[in-house]
């Protein structure tokens, strides 16, 4: 584990218009380490992924990537260390899948290790059988797929060390059957094992509770709850946050909470 | 479908194509030069008082260059417009640069028609009445379309139907107070002429085609990794908005001096790029050379038949390639009806 956090966020705040959607919000991310987010809808999940990556003004705060403020870093630069996939796609040109993987590799000079990270990626994904159709023509779960391989392949790294990349993904297994979701899930936490930061959002809370280290619950754009997964999951959360009944109990097999809901 | 024809049997084919349709070009016409003097004339340059010979020097060679590069920039144009819109309907056309930039003609006539000018500075005030038209019409629609975030595509598409609109009803506002002469040569535009079309006229296309033809070569990858969006396209490293403005600016300039030359063309735009898409993908890598020598192949080739279907008097080859654009468009239209 690396001493000085991947990412110090510092009281950023974000408003829109005369509305405020986040309110000061401050954590670190260590080297390694999965962040969960998780929240109801428009609870600003996807601003807070979008306020840490400049696509979202900030108010006020500041972000610091690798001890220096993500504002100074030049595109070119932050893509080597930094991957996010957003929550929608509209790719509409017949691009191949492979094609569209090998975009990820663009921030690097070509190199024959480009070949063998998109192979991997093909594989990781499961999109052997989607290979020769075009983008266009694939179902939404198989282009989430490419996508998400698509990132993973911008983060691919000759050392196979990570511990100094971050991955950003917005609600990459909505689309998703549950094999493929529980594939991908293990193949990130080995990532993390690598060192990969990783800050997801997703609304299945058992499969958060299951890769997350830490979760960040947000609600109405504050923060109501930063920790392990069993601190933070509770039946009083689901009820004041998501206005549902629910059980806990624990997995038999991970230990992580799981939600039963009543 | 994908593709898996080779990019250079592709730029092969279509080189050959062009050869063959100037070589026809050059032989066809009001008068017809066996292909054989058509050759003897290209070899030997020199100005000999043979017929043939001034026809082809004179006449057919500067109007097949002027075709054929403002094919290619229109062509060219049209496959950037698509990329920067995520559009496959985008052409320069429905963005207003065309309306804008042949308003800006129109304009420039309209303003020195009481003076004379030798041709080269008439060329010069007509290249800089269309690039002002078409920059501004660029540029408003641009501006109308950009929000805090980023940039709507709709919004400049709509904006761009406004801006043709409005530019439309300038321009016929003003034939109301042009004399003769000036009408005559602002409808020639309007329709499309290539005829009279001189080498002066070539060399003036020539800077902002190869100006255009550079920085889309330059910024291929980036308008690969703009298709996915911009927010992805930024995480991936493109300064999205410094690439959208450096090639708006170039293709406004490429159009408005090919519509200043050699008048409005539609669908050039559209179709070339469609047509390449459908042999090589619609990698940028490929697709921008390729469209460039599509769109010069369409243009050549309709204004072949301009000149020809009704010899020895011709028609505006932007009416041939309207004849073609349209029913074209309406099956992507039609095609594309789900994701508009």
């Amino acid at each position: 584990m690396h001493f000085s956090p991947v990412l110090k966020v510092r009281s950023i705040e974000v408003e829109l218009g005369n509305s405020t959607i986040l309110n000061p919000l401050s954590f670190d991310l260590h080297a390694g380490e999965i962040l969960g987010i998780m929240g109801p809808n428009g609870a600003g999940k996807s601003t807070l992924l979008g306020a840490l990556t400049q696509e979202v003004p900030l108010r006020g705060g500041e972000v610091i990537f690798h001890d220096k403020p993500i504002t100074s870093w030049s595109l070119e630069e932050r893509a080597v260390y930094l991957a996010a996939l957003p929550q929608f796609t509209h790719l509409q040109f017949d691009f191949t899948p492979e094609q569209v993987i090998r975009m990820g590799r663009a921030p690097y000079p070509k190199s024959h290790f480009d070949d063998r990270v998109i192979e991997d990626c093909i594989d990781v994904c499961d999109l052997t059988g989607c290979l020769s159709r075009p983008y266009t023509q694939l179902s939404g779960g198989e282009k989430q797929r490419c996508q998400i391989a698509r990132v993973l392949a911008q983060l691919a790294d000759q050392s196979d060390d990570l511990a100094s990349k971050l991955l950003l993904v917005d609600e990459p297994f909505s689309s998703l059957d549950i094999g493929h979701q529980q594939a991908l899930i293990s193949h990130f936490q080995e990532l993390s094992k690598k060192g990969l930061a990783i800050i997801i959002t997703l609304h299945d809370m058992n499969a958060l509770a299951q890769v997350a280290d830490r979760v960040l619950v947000l609600d109405k754009g504050s923060c109501v709850g930063l920790g392990t997964p069993s601190d933070i999951i509770t039946s009083t959360l689901m009820k004041t946050t998501f206005n549902v009944e629910a059980h806990i109990s624990t997995h038999p097999v991970t230990g992580a909470p799981w939600v039963n809901l009543l | 479908m994908l593709t898996s024809k080779s990019p250079n049997a592709v730029y092969l084919i279509l080189s050959v194509a062009l050869l063959g349709t100037g070589l026809l070009y050059l032989t066809q016409g009001a008068f017809t030069i066996p292909w054989k003097h058509v050759l003897q004339a290209l070899w030997t340059s020199d100005a000999t008082n043979d017929l043939s010979q001034t026809i082809i020097w004179d006449i057919r060679l500067p109007r097949l260059a002027l075709a054929s590069l403002s094919g290619a920039v229109l062509g060219l144009s049209g496959s950037v417009m698509q990329s920067l819109f995520r559009n496959p309907l985008a052409d320069p056309s429905l963005i207003g640069v065309t309306a804008g930039a042949s308003l800006g003609a129109s304009l420039a006539i309209f303003l020195t028609s009481s003076q004379l000018y030798s041709t080269q500075s008439s060329l010069i005030i007509l290249s800089g009445g269309a690039f002002c038209g078409g920059l501004l019409a660029s540029l408003l629609v641009y501006l109308l379309a950009k929000t805090a975030t980023g940039f709507s595509v709709s919004t400049m598409l709509l904006a761009g139907i406004a801006v043709t609109a409005f530019a439309g009803s300038i321009g016929n506002v003003l034939e109301f107070f042009v004399d003769n002469t000036a009408l005559r040569r602002i409808s020639l535009w309007r329709m499309g002429g290539l005829d009279a079309a001189t080498s002066a006229q070539v060399t003036m296309l020539l800077i902002p085609a190869a100006g255009l033809a550079i920085l889309s070569w330059r910024m291929r990858t980036a308008l690969n990794l703009m298709l996915l969006g911009d927010a992805h396209a930024r995480f991936l490293g493109v300064h999205v908005m410094r690439v959208r403005i450096l090639l708006i600016i170039a293709v406004a300039v490429g159009v408005s001096t090919s519509v200043a030359m050699g008048g409005t063309m539609a669908f050039v735009g559209l179709m070339a790029p469609h047509f390449v898409r459908l042999l090589l993908g619609p990698d940028n890598v490929t697709l921008l050379p390729a469209s460039a020598l599509m769109g010069a192949l369409l243009l050549t080739a309709s204004d072949l038949v301009a000149r020809l279907i009704i010899a020895p008097s011709e028609i505006p080859a932007g009416v041939v390639t309207a004849l073609l654009g349209v029913p074209f468009f309406l099956f992507l239209l039609r095609r594309h009806r789900n994701a508009l």
